[in-house]
């Protein structure tokens, strides 16, 4: 009678760490999940920003057409790419990219420098970019919690229920901002 | 004068001063002087009549001199611990007296702080997430200044939380120390929060915490948030090797921090009584009023050390 029922005990211990690692993989899968709504809704920032920024810049960069169809282009990819895929990293690494040499053009323009609309839009740019960096931190530690918990076992057994989400990468910069800068190219 | 920790603790150390002491305390001194020995005589003599009645009723009822009645005995005896209990309430007063005549002063060296006499800060503090719960509050000291254009709020707190009553009374110490208040530079959600506590092994509260990459960091501090981009926005990486660089040092390991209510809260548990002029040594000694100038000088490193003024600097 007594082994019965430390059988029984044993069994519930178990039924419930099990569930407990199951709790685990599929909270970690719901962070990434969130994570990756996160840095939608501040790219979605960013989306509505261009247009903005663009608008004044044209006033005063005539020179620079090609710098604005680029970054019109990348923008309309990156915004139809599928959230968390390597494309749209990919897509938003080039407009990263090309936005930050539209704001290096912008030093040679005095004038648009000291716009106060401009002024205003650059600060909320900044701003910006510092949430979805922060966001894209965000996703990377829910990706490495998701990877902990579904790699290591038992968390391995019930990897299925993660999903999708497992094949999800992580973030990393593009190989432009990885490169040492040379201060002489903006002197 | 340049609103600069570095530059006032150089100055603290050179004649300028002594020359500001002499200058601008030298008419008060004398009076807090008075002040001073008239306390020292009250607690003289509290101490004395205290400790006479209570060692006279003992030695009178135990010797047999004079069999002293129950009721006047726990009579005689409350009276002499009264008299003792008084005299400190003499020194608290003297600190009291003291601050009012010479701190003001004394902080216009540092340079624009001012004592806030407004006390009744319970309820903002009560909101704040980085206390636990309180349910009792003594706020001994509070200035206000400015520092780098940053409007400070200093406070020196004692938060407890007593459940009960009689023997089955219990008390826990929530906070005990300087509270420092100051605007955020940065543009945080308003009503969001996040909190960094010194780390700790037998902390198993996984609610809202916010794992960050940074393991030097992790090995000092818990951060908790409610919302984990906000915190990640407020603690970048490099502010958070300045958090780690504070604790090495020492300091950060008494520090607790909060971003909430567009304010940065920055709490240093510490139990000793700040910005106090002490009873028993000349009203003249200027060690007493540099000692009072670093400690607001220490409090304003925290500031300088993580770059607290400067939006870049978060």
């Amino acid at each position: 009678m007594n082994s019965v029922i430390i059988i029984i005990i044993a069994l519930l211990v178990l039924i419930l760490y099990l569930y407990g690692v199951y709790a685990k993989v599929i909270m970690s899968a719901n962070s990434v999940r969130e994570a990756i709504s996160g840095i939608d809704i501040q790219l979605k920032k960013r989306y509505d920003l261009i247009p903005n920024i663009l608008t004044i810049a044209k006033k005063f960069m005539e020179h620079e057409k090609s710098i604005f169809e680029k970054i019109t282009e990348l923008r309309t990819k990156a915004m139809n790419s599928m959230p968390g895929s390597a494309q749209k990293f990919a897509a938003e690494a080039q407009l990263d990219s090309q936005l930050k040499s539209l704001m290096v053009n912008v030093e040679n323009y005095p004038a648009l420098k000291s716009d106060a609309t401009m002024v205003q839009a650059m600060e909320t740019y900044n701003e910006v970019e510092e949430h979805i960096a922060a966001s894209r931190r965000f996703y990377n530690s829910a990706l490495t919690q998701l990877r902990n918990a579904i790699q290591i076992f038992p968390g391995s057994l019930f990897a299925a229920c993660a999903g999708e989400t497992a094949s999800y990468s992580y973030y990393e910069t593009d190989t432009a901002s990885k490169s040492s800068i040379k201060a002489s190219d903006y002197l | 004068m340049a609103q600069d920790y570095r530059n006032i603790q150089k100055s603290v150390f050179s004649a300028e001063f002594k020359n500001f002491c002499r200058k601008e305390l030298c008419s008060k001194l004398n009076k807090l002087e008075n002040v001073r020995i008239l306390h020292i005589i009250g607690m003289i003599l509290c101490c004395i009549i205290g400790s006479a009645l209570i060692i006279g009723v003992i030695y009178v009822d135990f010797s047999g001199i004079y069999k002293v009645s129950e009721g006047l005995f726990k009579i005689t005896v409350l009276i002499g611990i009264g008299s003792i209990v008084s005299a400190e309430i003499i020194r608290k007063d003297y600190k009291t007296r003291a601050k009012d005549i010479i701190l003001e002063k004394l902080l216009s060296f540092i340079g624009d702080f001012k004592i806030n006499d407004d006390k009744n800060i319970e309820n903002h503090i009560a909101e704040l997430k980085l206390f636990d719960k309180f349910n009792r509050f003594y706020c001994d000291d509070r200035l206000s200044g400015n520092y780098k254009l940053l409007n400070l709020d200093i406070a020196q707190l004692d938060l407890r939380y007593v459940t009960g009553s009689g023997k089955n009374r219990h008390e826990k110490i929530v906070f005990q120390g300087i509270l420092i208040k100051l605007p955020n530079m940065k543009k945080y959600k308003s009503n969001c929060y996040t909190i960094i506590r010194q780390h700790s092994l037998f902390n198993f509260e996984n609610r809202n915490r916010v794992h960050l990459e940074d393991i030097e960091f992790e090995k000092y501090y818990d951060v908790y948030s409610d919302d984990q981009i906000e915190a990640r926005y407020m603690l970048t990486t490099s502010f958070m090797e300045r958090m780690t660089q504070l604790a090495k040092k020492g300091i950060g390991q008494n520090i607790k921090m909060s971003f909430e209510n567009g304010n940065i809260y920055i709490a240093v548990s510490s139990a000793k009584d700040w910005f106090e002029i002490p009873i028993f040594s000349p009203a003249s000694k200027i060690e007493n009023f540099r000692a009072i100038v670093l400690e607001i000088i220490t409090l304003l490193k925290i500031i300088d050390a993580l770059n607290l003024d400067r939006k870049i600097g978060l």
